[in-house]
């Protein structure tokens, strides 16, 4: 069943009338008819009383005279009148002197005659009256009224009065549907101008008013409102206008210093690398022996001198690599390659500075490994750098390389037997210029940068590195790379 | 016969110290010290080798090597750029001026002799 207050405002105007005009429609039918059918009685005895007035007075001479016929005669004349059944003329004595009765309604008595009375019994009206002549009561005159015609009278009023009703209702629908219209039109325009500004957004559209009233002030006010938020909303695009310039010339401003830190960059691994390359290669030179002969501790010092000119070396080559990453500098270069071969390769051109520490380096490598799609220097690059790591750590024991097919992964291990790394430091490891607090034992050469620079490269290849160890036993570096296909 | 090998280099330690290494292994060894001189030396000398630093004054390394390639009579020697630049794109550039190798500084004095006269037999 639909609630009234789920109707339109359309439908609620017009059945707020229909009612408003079908209450008083009915309550005036009822008064209508209440005052027809008592008007109806009281019409019934006026027409009585004029009925007995007049053959009252038609019928003083036969009574004067004793002349029943003529009294008779006098009564005869209600014949036209149908709703009459009795009509009696009575003597002074109260005896029946005329009377008229219609067909198969004979017979009837009125009692006796003392008081005028007019009364209404079982579908008849009764109306006694006297006869008066100069001022001297001559006789009475009574009749009865078949009131039967009262019904059907009423029967009639009340088909007119629902014919009136439904013209009434007819008329109020039709002028109610009009009558709605100015206002239900302009509330479901702004119904409907509010929806469409919700669903589009479009803040510059305005409804229009025609009408004082209160929609008209409700439009005005809804308006007025569309134009705060257009204002606000223009506001603020003008501030992300105004932000964007400003970020743009931040950006700008980043872009400009990132490109001059590389040029820095550039030039400062230049300047550095020119004095090294004398330092280098005299010392080589030295050693060769081709500047002439040295004794056993000039040997041994510029061995020292040469040691540390390389290990400079790997520090600049080590933060120029980590810039270049960090500034998005490097680029990646995709090939297919043998991973197996690479793998062979790597361990094979560090196995003399494992077997130097008395260290087995030793690869397992999985036989049928696919070719892999990926940047074969940079592979390579992150290989040395975790089997030198594992070198460097590892006092005794041996490094394996192992390398197997995984879940549609290729993993590289590097396992070794060496110091291990203590929880605490595992969650630093892979960050730049960390390096694991040897304690009482001398610092590891290295930058520091190493693990920073295999994970960031590892990342590029679209690959992960993990560690675990434990501390005295040994650390598993893994290095896990999509098998992709050449795109 | 000894090899004729023209160092263009502006550092007087490096070339000193590539001038030793090559004279020490029976190299000829002429010597320029910025690009200007270089290219005029190379087209009075006609050395069998060149080693060009990148960064010099006057010319850079990319231009001394256009330039002597332009030269009919310097159009097959090997010219091998040894240089510090060490930024991604450094060794296309000097491959595209007409650079026959790259050899990244500092040198390895062990293995420097055999790097560059490799370039020698490949021509």
């Amino acid at each position: 069943m639909i609630k009234f207050q789920d109707l339109s405002i359309k439908l609620k105007l017009i059945s707020i009338q229909l009612f408003t005009t079908l209450f008083i429609l009915v309550f005036f039918v009822s008064i209508y008819l209440f005052s027809q059918y008592h008007q109806y009685e009281s019409r019934a005895f006026t027409r009585m009383s004029t009925l007995a007035e007049i053959l009252g007075s038609n019928s003083i001479s036969a009574l004067l005279f004793f002349d029943n016929d003529a009294a008779t005669d006098v009564l005869e004349s209600l014949e036209t009148q149908t709703d009459v059944l009795n009509a009696v003329v009575y003597d002074h004595n109260s005896d029946v002197f005329a009377r008229f009765d219609r067909k198969s309604y004979t017979g009837f008595s009125f009692g006796l005659m003392d008081i005028e009375k007019e009364t209404a019994v079982d579908g008849h009206f009764i109306l006694t009256k006297k006869i008066v002549f100069d001022d001297l009561k001559v006789g009475w005159i009574a009749l009865r009224l078949d009131s039967s015609n009262r019904r059907s009278e009423l029967l009639e009023a009340l088909w007119q009065s629902f014919l009136l009703f439904i013209a009434g209702i007819i008329l109020a629908g039709l002028l109610s549907v009009r009558a709605q219209k100015p206002i239900s039109d302009s509330i479901g325009r702004l119904a409907e101008t509010a929806k469409q500004i919700k669903d589009s957004g479009d803040y510059t559209i305005r409804v229009k008013s025609s009408s004082r009233d209160e929609i008209g002030l409700l439009v005005g006010s809804f308006n007025d409102m569309l134009e705060k938020i257009r204002n606000h909303e223009q506001h603020l695009e003008d501030l992300v206008a105004e932000r964007t310039v400003e970020l743009e010339a931040a950006k700008t401003k980043a872009e400009e210093s990132d490109h001059l830190k590389s040029a820095f960059l550039a030039s400062m691994s230049h300047e550095l690398r020119t004095p090294l390359n004398s330092i280098i290669g005299f010392t080589g030179i030295l050693l060769q022996g081709m500047a002439g002969p040295l004794s056993d501790e000039q040997t041994k010092q510029l061995s020292m001198v040469k040691g540390s000119a390389s290990h400079l070396l790997e520090l600049i080559n080590d933060i120029l690599d980590i810039s270049k990453i960090e500034s998005g500098r490097i680029q990646v270069y995709d090939e297919a390659f043998k991973v197996d071969l690479l793998l062979v390769m790597a361990v094979s051109s560090l196995r003399p500075f494992a077997e130097k520490k008395g260290l087995r380096l030793r690869h397992n490598i999985e036989s049928s490994l696919p070719k892999l799609y990926s940047d074969k220097r940079r592979l390579e690059q992150v290989l040395l750098n975790l089997i030198n790591n594992a070198i460097k750590f590892t006092d005794e024991g041996e490094i394996l390389v192992n390398s197997y097919l995984k879940e549609g992964f290729l993993y590289i291990d590097v396992i070794d037997t060496g110091i291990g790394i203590s929880e605490q430091d595992l969650e630093t490891i892979f960050e730049t210029f960390r390096q694991i607090d040897t304690g009482l034992d001398r610092v590891k050469e290295g930058s520091g940068l190493g693990l920073a620079i295999s994970k960031k490269l590892v990342e590029l290849l679209s690959g992960t590195i993990t560690v675990v160890s434990e501390p005295g036993a040994g650390s598993t570096f893994s290095v896990a790379l999509p098998v992709t296909q050449e795109k | 016969m000894s090899i004729k090998t023209l160092i263009i280099e502006d550092n007087e330690n490096n070339m000193y110290l590539i001038s030793f290494l090559l004279q020490n292994n029976g190299h000829d060894v002429s010597q320029a010290y910025d690009g200007q001189d270089g290219v005029s030396l190379a087209k009075s000398v006609h050395p069998d080798l060149i080693l060009l630093d990148i960064q010099l004054p006057k010319m850079n390394g990319y231009e001394v090597a256009l330039e002597l390639r332009k030269d009919e009579s310097l159009k097959n020697v090997p010219i091998v750029a040894i240089t510090s630049y060490a930024m991604p794109g450094d060794q296309e550039k000097a491959l595209s001026a007409g650079c026959s190798g790259y050899i990244k500084k500092p040198i390895n004095p062990d293995t420097f002799l055999g790097e560059i006269e490799s370039y020698l037999d490949k021509k």
